[in-house]
């Protein structure tokens, strides 16, 4: 046991405390142990640190174990403590471990201390787990009872057949049902309507991978992202799955646009050509650099940024980049700035940069593009020391030479540069030579036949050597060998010797040997004689110092020669002077290059020729002089290097020269590089200074001139960009920089560089753009958007960040001020959830909060953030994008209210209501509707309207609710009850919106009381009205027709009127007794009458149908059958009111038979008397048989009579407690009437 | 010389139109139809310059009779001429009669003649 023990021993014995510690030391504790004795001491002790363990003696002088016990404050304090005592008796040891000791050991078995205390320990550490991992436990249930419903995202339990087992709010509402009607639906189902998963079910995969899944998926026209988390039981085994449904359409449209801008813009900084730096324009440190610029540069990837930009400098041009880099600080911006950077290793960079200043968040930034112009520079700076080189050359260089400038077109040329030697040569001086012409100066020129060459060097642009000849004139004669070129700049140069000595000393050699010396020593040239025949190479005095022997005659062995002067060369030298051996040339002539013999090489020129030959014409000796002329040649190296270098630097910069003169009408003329870059092929004709504006765009034509003339009028250098387009159609962006020439202050020329920067400013503009667009994105993006950067800076806000809350950049420049301003108190806790967000890979959801504006008011954000990758300085970004639901919030909240009242009246309405859509789906019935209909809720839910609404066919239904949608309409309707039975409805619908939704609301009412009071009014006055009123009408139009036949004397006429008067005065008659009767037997309705006097049935009906009788048969042929039985004849009802049953009954047949048999029967039945009363007439509808004892209620309104009869036979036979029935087969099967009566 | 087409069912109403009209017989021609159904067939067989109808009538009433004419497109635009009982309000509930012609019974000779007059 490594770790040492602490253990605070309560003991009043010193000797007891070390047993105690030897004991556990002698289980292998390591042991630090204090000893107390009273109370003070061990809350001393208790405070001074925390202890391992407590073990206490029992009793104490000053002190118990169990007040130690009670001051260690018992199990809960979480030290354990062990009771140690040598007297402790069993029961005491039993209170002391209720009290919270862990255990007790008797002093006697110290031994079983070590594991008692080890023991101890565990427990005391287990509890305390146990208790955190209880509070864990309860604060997780109670964190997610409060969180599940009010979360923003549907959640749902599901098992691993994907049945809902649980959903909160959200979820439910998402479809439009409650939480518990979801239960044990198929997710699947419900959220994509198929049975079997989709192929990107989150679930399938969790199940394989037992891992959170997250799917983002595209539901209908929305973005959804899915999570499945599996939950494990204790063996391991999933048993569900947490389903997490969340809209993230709108930030998934945000977040692909800013993608894209972010990407491109990216994209463009990554790959551009140019370099470019992004400088922070306040502290100058580099915040991001694309690629290009690190392997400029050679840092790796990233190691640049942070650096401020002046330790990119070379310490000699730091000063000069400052400046720089203050022009911009104070003009926003700053062009075409040569600068040079320097390598990592150290290296000079010579850069060219365009700078700008633009706003990112609120700080300004610089974007530096940056052209690497090394090679151009350093080419410049070789020609600028080439040309001083040359310069020095050429003023000092034995040879003479001289520059002209062509004039008249090349004709004649004048003297630019002259140099000391060949001022020596002509005997002129260099001022009176400069700006004159050629042909004014040397008039021989002509005839000696160098203007020719100049003319023809000057238009072809090819050297020319032009060989020795004597030039002669009136002042001044002599042998001249030229060497022509021409210069990039048009100008040409004319390197050339006089030989004149030479020819004197060939002339000495021939004429005069001995003066040969002499003459040698004059001309500075140096002998050689190649004695062929013993092989050496003798050298003279002259020739020696030449090669770096000093100043002695030489003999050196040829092979040596070889080997010193013409090492791999030899062979060459060899064979030009073969060339001349052989008889080809009359004199051996060479330039070579020749090793001195330290080191080093010069260039000569030498000449010679055979001087011995042998009997058989074999050259023995062969002699001539040689001149140095290096630097001659250096010169001519210098020129030809300065030309390739112009080429080389045009080629790369794309730029060229150009000059203008305007002593020749503005004739212009080219290097190389203008030709390329408008595409002109070299040596073409180059356009006048007009011609060439016009080259350019309309646009800049006018720009372009006015620089021009300014350049000349102010002479102040010039500078434009433009565009152009070339003869071969290209568009391209050119810069031109010109300066004017001056000669006797006067400007004659115009010259510069013109460069192509059509890549540079295509870079630009599109970098421009890109980031403009992205700029765009996030600034004028509807949604509050924030870009905050690892530490809390605020990077960038959005304008309706503004617009909505009201904070500017400068009120929240960090996320610090923001959370304090927007959150106030909660600001501790929204930070540290801000923090995480710098960690997060993919878009998150963080939910609503609610913040404070500026001025005060509350508003609820839904945020969501991404990453938004790094800052140049390596902090991460993060860009925040709020929503704000405020409106929708309260919203929401007003739509619950408003459901809820809804509801409310929708189920207590007192009418039937039915919510469906336009096809009729019913998706919500109240109460009353289920009620009326006798179908249950769920019934109706699967039923259509039409199903129900049976007054309307379905064509009419459908227009119909298509027309209502926004206004109501009444509609009279039938409605089909379960049972099948019908009943006249009022139906209100109208449109309705529910949830997005347009629905229509049926307000449905039963109306059959109504209908049939409404019946009964308006056919009691069709049908009485028309009754009475009938016969009155017929007989008083009788009348009128009666007076005009009285007037005619028609007494057919008369007759006819007459007997209709009669008839119907009769009928009307019968109908008022019927009405009067009714209204009798109606006021006695009620009373319950038994009559004293007895009727016989036999007398009555015999005496009422003898009045008709005969009348009936005789007209209709209809029989009248009586047949009373005996023993019911006597009824207990007054005569009185059988006579007018009867006589209701018998007239009634009658009127509707026209043949066949009236029957009047009367049988005993039950203690009553049945009397019948059956004819054989058009009978009664099972329609009618329903209604047929209603008050004035007729099969149809043209039947004659009052429809009262029944209805009184009816009253009559109740008033007596009898019964009346009418029973008919049908129509046209007779009617037969059963009226039961007491017995008389 | 016009054609009447009387639809009633009442045979004393018959009888008293046919002496009505016994007078006018170079003015009119009448025929009297008891039936409605059977009147509707004959508009189809003969050309009637005006209906004289009644309302309440078995087994088609004067309302069905008015409609079907009205819906009919051969017939119409024959006249129609109610006579009825039924005073304005009882004529008002039935919805299939608006804007017809009117007199009640009781009629004399000279307003009938007059009406018929009018519009015949």
């Amino acid at each position: 046991m490594a770790k040492t023990l602490h253990i605070l021993i309560v003991e009043d014995s010193e000797d007891d405390a070390l047993l105690i510690v030897r004991a556990l030391e002698k289980d292998g504790y390591e042991i630090a142990f204090k000893r107390v004795e009273t109370e003070e001491e061990m809350r001393a002790a208790l405070d001074e640190k925390k202890w391992d363990i407590i073990l206490a003696d029992y009793k104490l002088p000053a002190f118990s174990g169990m007040e130690a016990l009670k001051v260690a404050g018992g199990r809960d304090k979480q030290t354990p403590f062990i009771l140690v005592s040598g007297t402790v008796g069993e029961s005491a040891a039993v209170e002391c471990i209720k009290a919270g000791a862990n255990n007790y050991i008797i002093k006697g078995s110290l031994m079983l201390l070590g594991l008692a205390v080890q023991r101890a320990i565990d427990e005391t550490k287990t509890r305390k787990e146990n208790i955190a991992r209880g509070k864990a436990l309860m604060d997780s249930v109670n964190a997610w009872d409060t969180t599940f419903n009010s979360m923003n995202d549907a959640v749902c339990l599901v098992d691993k057949n994907r049945a809902i087992k649980i959903c909160n709010y959200i979820m439910a509402q998402m479809f439009g049902r409650s939480q518990e009607d979801l239960i044990g639906e198929n997710c699947c189902n419900l959220i994509h309507g198929k049975a079997m998963p989709v192929k990107e079910c989150p679930v399938t995969r969790a199940l394989e991978t037992r891992k959170r899944e997250i799917e983002e998926l595209h539901l209908g026209d929305k973005w959804v992202s899915v999570t499945a988390d599996p939950v494990f039981d204790s063996n391991n085994e999933i048993t569900s799955f947490v389903h997490i449904v969340r809209d993230i359409t709108d930030s998934k449209t945000m977040e692909a646009s800013l993608k894209i801008s972010e990407m491109k813009y990216r994209r463009l900084f990554e790959t551009a050509r140019e370099s470019i730096i992004i400088i922070d324009l306040a502290t100058k440190k580099i915040l991001d650099a694309n690629p290009f610029v690190e392997k400029l540069l050679e840092y790796d990837p990233g190691k640049i940024i942070g650096k401020e930009i002046f330790e990119l400098s070379p310490i000699k041009e730091i000063f000069e980049t400052k400046i720089a880099f203050k022009e911009i600080q104070e003009k926003g911006f700053i062009q075409h700035r040569h600068i040079s950077l320097q390598t990592k290793r150290g290296e000079r960079i010579y850069v060219e940069f365009i700078g700008k200043v633009y706003k990112v968040g609120d700080r300004d930034v610089v974007q530096l593009n940056i052209r690497d112009i090394t090679a151009y520079k350093k080419a410049e700076e070789a020609l600028l020391q080439s040309e001083i080189r040359f310069k020095e050359l050429f003023e000092n260089m034995m040879n003479a030479a001289a520059v002209y400038g062509a004039v008249d077109d090349g004709q004649d040329f004048i003297f630019r540069e002259f140099n000391k030697a060949a001022e020596g040569i002509e005997k002129a001086k260099k001022g009176e030579l400069i700006g004159k012409r050629v042909t004014e100066c040397f008039p021989g020129v002509k005839e000696f036949g160098l203007l020719d060459v100049l003319q023809r060097v000057w238009k072809t642009g090819r050297p020319e050597k032009f060989p020795a000849k004597e030039y002669k004139d009136n002042r001044i004669s002599g042998w001249r060998e030229n060497k022509v070129y021409k210069m990039p700049s048009g100008e040409i140069v004319a390197i050339y010797e006089d030989l004149t000595e030479e020819k004197l000393t060939q002339n000495l050699i021939k004429e005069k040997g001995e003066k040969l010396e002499q003459a040698l020593d004059i001309s500075g040239a140096g002998i050689w004689e190649w004695d062929l025949a013993e092989g050496v190479v003798k050298t003279d005095n002259r020739f020696s110092r030449m090669l770096g022997y000093g100043n002695k005659k030489m003999k050196i062995n040829i092979g040596e020669w070889e080997k010193v002067h013409y090492p791999g060369v030899w062979d060459e030298r060899k064979k030009e002077a073969q060339e001349y051996i052989d008889g080809g040339k009359r004199l051996y002539e060479s330039e070579h290059e020749v090793k001195k013999k330290n080191g080093g090489s010069i260039w000569i020129y030498t000449r010679g020729k055979i001087s011995e030959r042998g009997a058989k014409d074999e050259p023995l000796k062969f002699v001539g002089i040689a001149l140095d002329v290096t630097k001659r040649k250096r010169a001519e190296g210098a020129l030809a290097e300065r030309q390739r270098l112009i080429d080389q630097v045009g080629e790369i910069a794309k730029i060229g020269g150009w000059e203008m003169d305007l002593e020749k009408g503005g004739k212009a003329t080219w290097t190389k590089g203008i030709y390329k870059i408008v595409e002109v092929n070299v040596g073409e004709p180059v356009p006048g200074a007009d011609e060439h504006v016009d080259w350019y765009l309309p646009e800049y034509r006018q720009m372009i001139k006015e620089k021009m003339q300014k350049l000349i009028k102010t002479r102040q250098p010039m500078q434009f960009e433009a565009m152009l387009k070339t003869k071969k159609g290209t568009l391209k962006w050119c810069q031109a920089i010109g300066e004017a020439v001056e000669r006797d202050g006067k400007v004659v020329k115009l010259r510069g560089t013109f460069q192509d920067i059509t890549e540079r400013k295509r870079a630009m503009d599109a970098l421009k753009e890109s980031e403009q667009r992205f700029k765009t994105a996030v600034l004028d993006s509807p949604h509050p958007i924030l870009i905050h950067a690892e530490g809390g800076e605020v990077i960038q806000i959005s304008r309706s960040w503004t617009d909505i809350a009201g904070y500017t950049e400068q009120d929240i420049p960090t996320l610090a001020d923001w959370t304090e301003k927007a959150y106030g108190k909660k600001k501790a806790s929204v930070m540290k959830d801000i923090k995480k967000l710098y960690t997060i890979k993919k878009r998150k959801y963080e939910g609503e909060h609610t913040i404070r504006t500026k001025d005060g008011r509350m508003l609820v954000w839904e945020f969501s953030s991404a990453p938004l990758g790094s800052m140049p300085d390596g902090r991460r970004l993060v860009i925040s994008i709020a929503n704000d639901v405020t409106k929708r919030k309260g919203t929401e909240e007003a739509l619950r209210e408003s459901e809820e009242r809804f509801r409310t009246t929708f189920e207590r309405a007192a009418d039937m209501l039915f919510l469906h859509d336009q096809k009729g789906n019913i998706i919500q019935v109240n109460n009353n509707a289920c009620k009326n209909l006798g179908y249950t809720r769920k019934e109706l839910g699967n039923m259509k309207v039409q199903d129900i609404e049976v007054g309307f066919s379905r064509k009419e239904l459908e227009p119909l609710w298509r027309r209502i949608i926004d206004k109501s309409q009444i509609a009279r309707g039938v409605m089909k009850r379960k049972d099948g039975t019908t009943f006249p409805v009022e139906v209100n619908v109208g449109g309705f919106d529910y949830r997005g939704k347009k629905l229509l609301l049926a307000v449905s009412r039963d109306i059959t009381e109504r209908e049939r009071l409404e019946y009964a009014k308006v056919h009691l006055m069709r049908d009485v009205t028309h009754g009475l009123k009938t016969p009155i009408a017929i007989s008083q139009m009788a009348l009128y027709v009666c007076n005009e036949g009285l007037k005619r004397g028609d007494v057919n006429e008369v007759n006819e009127a007459h007997a209709i008067v009669a008839n119907n005065l009769k009928l009307l008659r019968k109908d008022i007794d019927n009405i009067l009767t009714s209204t009798t037997v109606d006021m006695r309705k009620g009373e319950k009458v038994s009559s004293k006097k007895c009727s016989s049935l036999k007398g009555i009906a015999k005496n009422m149908t003898m009045d008709i009788k005969g009348a009936l048969e005789k007209k209709r042929n209809i029989e009248v059958k009586i047949k009373i039985a005996p023993d019911a004849n006597k009824v207990a009802v007054a005569p009185r009111d059988i006579k007018i049953l009867l006589n209701c009954l018998i007239d009634n047949a009658a009127k509707f038979t026209e043949k066949g048999a009236i029957s009047i029967i009367s049988r005993p039945k039950k203690g009553h008397v049945e009397l019948e009363v059956k004819d054989t007439g058009c009978g009664i509808s099972k329609k009618h048989l329903g209604r047929i004892f209603e008050k004035f209620y007729k099969r149809h309104p043209a039947v004659e009579g009052t429809g009262l009869g029944l209805s009184i036979c009816k009253d009559i036979a109740e008033m007596y407690n009898g019964e009346i029935e009418v029973k008919s087969e049908g129509v046209g099967k007779g009617t037969t009437v059963l009226v039961r009566l007491p017995k008389g | 010389m016009k054609n009447i087409l009387i639809v009633e069912d009442n045979v004393e109403m018959q009888k008293l139109y046919k002496n009505m009209f016994k007078n006018k017989q170079d003015e009119y021609e009448i025929e009297i139809e008891g039936d409605a159904r059977k009147a509707f067939k004959r508009l189809a067989e003969k050309d009637f310059d005006l209906v004289l109808l009644d309302i309440i009538m078995e087994p088609m009433d004067g309302e069905s009779f008015f409609a079907c004419v009205r819906q009919d497109s051969k017939r119409k635009n024959i006249p129609v001429l109610v006579i009825s009982v039924l005073d304005q309000e009882g004529l008002d509930y039935m919805k299939k009669l608006t804007k017809v012609d009117f007199l009640q019974k009781p009629v004399t000779i000279e307003e009938l003649m007059k009406k018929i007059g009018s519009m015949a």
